[in-house]
């Protein structure tokens, strides 16, 4: 027999040794996913493994093939697929409004709110002293004006979608002026330009990408002008020689071209950042009192609630929004509603510092994080405090920092250990600096101290798996 | 007795169902692997103890694996890829008792990281080369001198039997030399490269020792640790020829495999 031949028998022998779907199927380890799973999904993946596998056979490769291994295979590709896949993660990385990780936690209040909304039923759309239909849109409306000094308000889905429906309402067929250093790209692709554009708008760059004075806005004819656009650049900074009209002489300018004033301000705050020692961010109600018409901003940066996107403004303005047949797509759902009302409250009533988290991490007093790092460091056994700086991410406050301390291990090949960090069950997600591991404690919940420590000692203690 | 060392790196994308192709960019290193296992044939090596760098690394002990082994690649997008090996228990309590011997702190575990590919890869690739069984043992985040004194007593242990037998150190160097790196491109890399390929072909200690740990650290290696456990285990050996047998650095990632002809038995 030639070793060809003698490699085909080999295949042949291999392949009929493969064991069947049931048998597969009757191994103890495929017990829990047969209760947990419908029978035919837990099929399906059997035979797609063993499918694997016969193809794997045949090219060459030894792979495993026992009932056991294929089993355990299996179990991994259904937890795989079918487990929830947004899992909880403790955010050690020290950004706080952490795009990757969901933004901002919500405040417990707004989370019990929400949790609330989504179990059962409520008044999303109904007038219950009427007992008729009622509007979804009526329920935030009180809570932005009161925060923001504002005529009217209404809620969206994303900033970007509040930006898009103002366009589309207000500008379609028209120009939308813009300094040429705010037609700018924000994140993810999501340009400026792109979306006045999609949203059937012309756009006009006025100025230069240093300086914009008000004059350039109201330089060019005014027949086909609907609105001057004021875009905040929320991650990235000009700096040195530049000049950017205030809100009011973009009012005035406004004016003179008879359009409509919008001021997106991205992150925005409703609180006063520099008291935390942080640069300027725009501030709703400064926009809304220098008279700009629509305000936009988010609701899962520093504000701290759930995603959304916020307008605010006269009446005359958001009236048109409230009512365009785009309103019904990015219209937010009651989960949504129900949280952002419980975080507008706490703004209400004057303690959004103690109660949302976004603020309570910025507001976080450099010794106590200190203190927090040094109990992570006494858990464990091991590391070092070290003096090192949070930022406040998601596009906000581009190269502001915040002091802190973190917990620090100098190991080689950190970013094995960070892999093994995001790997368990509950992933830690840590930062890598200079190749130190770094564990900042300002983003990391209250409760989750444990979750850090045992993370830790898991993966770097000596006492993991050890017999004698 | 110890008549065979190498230090291999192992990167999944050398197993032709992971790299489908791409493991052509590494000819020389699977060369070189090639050349290990014939060497280990011709040695008859019959006892071998591999250095884990992705098994159980702890900031305070050294740990050896006691069950059987067995893994997979699902880290890297193929979990019906599978590798397993029989433990060589023996071995593994004979170096046990030679660290407790020496106050070198390695502990006995029973399961391991199942993607320790540092271990999977040598598998995959020169399995039917290795003993029926091998022992594993993983490196720590000590210091070097501790891993040098970890492999004193792998050598200890080594040298009590009369088998011919072999260490593998599995790692690789840096992962930062060009702007295509798994990690952050380091102006440094090159340099540290250099020192690490350097101190393993003249087979110094002394030179290995002497990086900065710090910037060892920035450029992301990983085979040096395992390399200072190979030259403790190997210390003392009546006759020693280290070779480097590739040294290349496809996807900006430094690999070295070396070949150390050696003799422990009669030192």
């Amino acid at each position: 027999m030639s070793s060809s031949d003698e490699q085909r028998t080999d295949l042949s022998a291999k392949l009929r040794s493969l064991p069947s779907v049931d048998q597969v199927l009757s191994e103890p380890s495929l017990t829990d996913a047969l209760e947990r799973w419908d029978r035919a999904l837990v099929v399906d993946a059997v035979r797609a493994v063993i499918g694997e596998v016969r193809e794997g056979l045949s090219s060459g490769s030894d792979a495993a093939c026992d009932a056991a291994s294929l089993a355990a295979i299996v179990q991994r590709s259904l937890e795989a697929r079918l487990a929830p896949p947004l899992r909880r993660v403790v955010n050690a990385t020290g950004v706080i409004i952490h795009t990757n990780l969901g933004r901002a936690p919500v405040s417990d209040a707004a989370a019990l709110a929400m949790a609330e909304a989504a179990r059962g039923y409520d008044n999303l759309e109904y007038d219950l002293e009427g007992g008729s239909r009622g509007s979804r849109a009526q329920h935030l409306e009180p809570l932005l004006c009161a925060v923001t000094g504002a005529e009217a308000g209404v809620v969206v889905n994303n900033n970007a979608a509040a930006l898009y429906l103002a366009v589309a309402a207000w500008c379609q067929g028209q120009e939308v002026r813009v300094s040429r250093g705010q037609a700018v790209e924000i994140g993810g692709g999501f340009r400026i330009p792109d979306v006045l554009l999609s949203a059937g708008a012309e756009l006009v760059e006025v100025g230069t990408t240093n300086r914009t004075r008000q004059a350039d806005y109201t330089r060019l004819p005014t027949a086909r002008v609907a609105a001057i656009l004021r875009v905040h650049s929320s991650n990235f900074r000009i700096v040195g020689f530049t000049e950017e009209p205030s809100l009011s002489e973009l009012r005035a300018a406004a004016d003179e071209t008879r359009s409509l004033l919008i001021d997106d301000i991205g992150s925005g705050s409703l609180l006063e950042t520099r008291r935390f020692g942080l640069s300027v961010e725009p501030r709703p109600q400064e926009s809304v009192a220098a008279g700009a018409d629509l305000v936009l901003f988010s609701g899962d940066k520093l504000l701290g609630g759930p995603q959304a996107g916020i307008v605010v403004g006269k009446e005359s303005a958001v009236r048109r929004l409230r009512q365009h047949p785009l309103m019904r797509v990015l219209r937010p759902d009651k989960t949504t509603i129900a949280g952002l009302a419980a975080t507008l409250q706490h703004y209400a009533a004057g303690n959004a510092v103690d109660t949302v988290p976004v603020w309570r991490m910025i507001g976080a007093d450099a010794s106590a994080l200190r203190d927090r790092a040094e109990r992570w460091r006494q858990g464990v056994g091991a590391g070092h405090v070290v003096a090192a700086e949070s930022t406040v991410g998601g596009g906000s406050l581009p190269g502001d920092t915040l002091p802190t301390f973190c917990l620090s291990f100098e190991v080689q090949h950190s970013t094995e250990t960070a892999r093994r960090l995001r790997a368990r069950e509950v992933p830690v997600v840590a930062r890598i600096e200079q190749r130190r591991l770094l564990l900042d404690p300002r983003t990391v919940l209250p409760d989750e101290d444990d979750d850090v420590v045992s993370a830790l000692l898991d993966v770097l203690g000596d006492a993991q798996g050890v017999e004698e | 007795m110890i008549v065979l060392g190498a230090v291999l790196p192992h990167p999944p994308i050398l197993l032709p169902e992971i790299g489908q192709g791409r493991e052509d960019a590494a000819v020389a290193t699977r060369a070189a692997y090639a050349t290990v296992a014939r060497r280990l044939r011709e040695l008859d090596v019959r006892r071998l103890l591999m250095i884990s760098t992705h098994g159980i690394v702890t900031l305070g002990r050294f740990h050896a694996l006691k069950a059987d082994i067995s893994g997979d690649f699902g880290r890297f997008g193929h979990s019906a890829l599978t590798f397993a090996h029989r433990t060589d228990s023996a071995l593994i309590e004979a170096v046990l008792a030679a660290a407790a011997a020496r106050d070198v702190p390695f502990s006995a575990v029973s399961s391991w990281e199942r993607s320790d590919h540092s271990i999977g890869v040598p598998i995959r690739l020169i399995g039917e080369a290795l003993p029926t069984e091998i022992a594993v043992v993983s490196m720590s985040f000590r210091s070097a001198s501790d891993h040098v004194a970890a492999g004193r007593a792998i050598g200890a242990a080594l040298a009590r039997i009369e088998e011919p037998a072999a260490v593998i150190a599995s790692g690789d160097a840096v992962h930062s030399l060009s702007e295509e790196s798994p990690q952050r491109f380091d102006p440094r890399a090159a340099g540290v490269q250099a020192a690490i390929e350097s101190a393993i072909g003249s087979w110094s200690v002394d030179a290995l020792m002497s990086i900065d740990e710090g910037v060892r650290r920035d450029v992301d290696e990983s085979v040096v640790s395992p390399t200072l456990m190979l030259m403790g285990a190997l210390e003392g050996a009546s006759r020693l020829q280290a070779r480097i047998l590739a040294a290349e650095h496809p996807w900006g990632v430094g690999y070295v495999t070396a070949l150390i002809d050696a003799d422990t038995g009669s030192g």
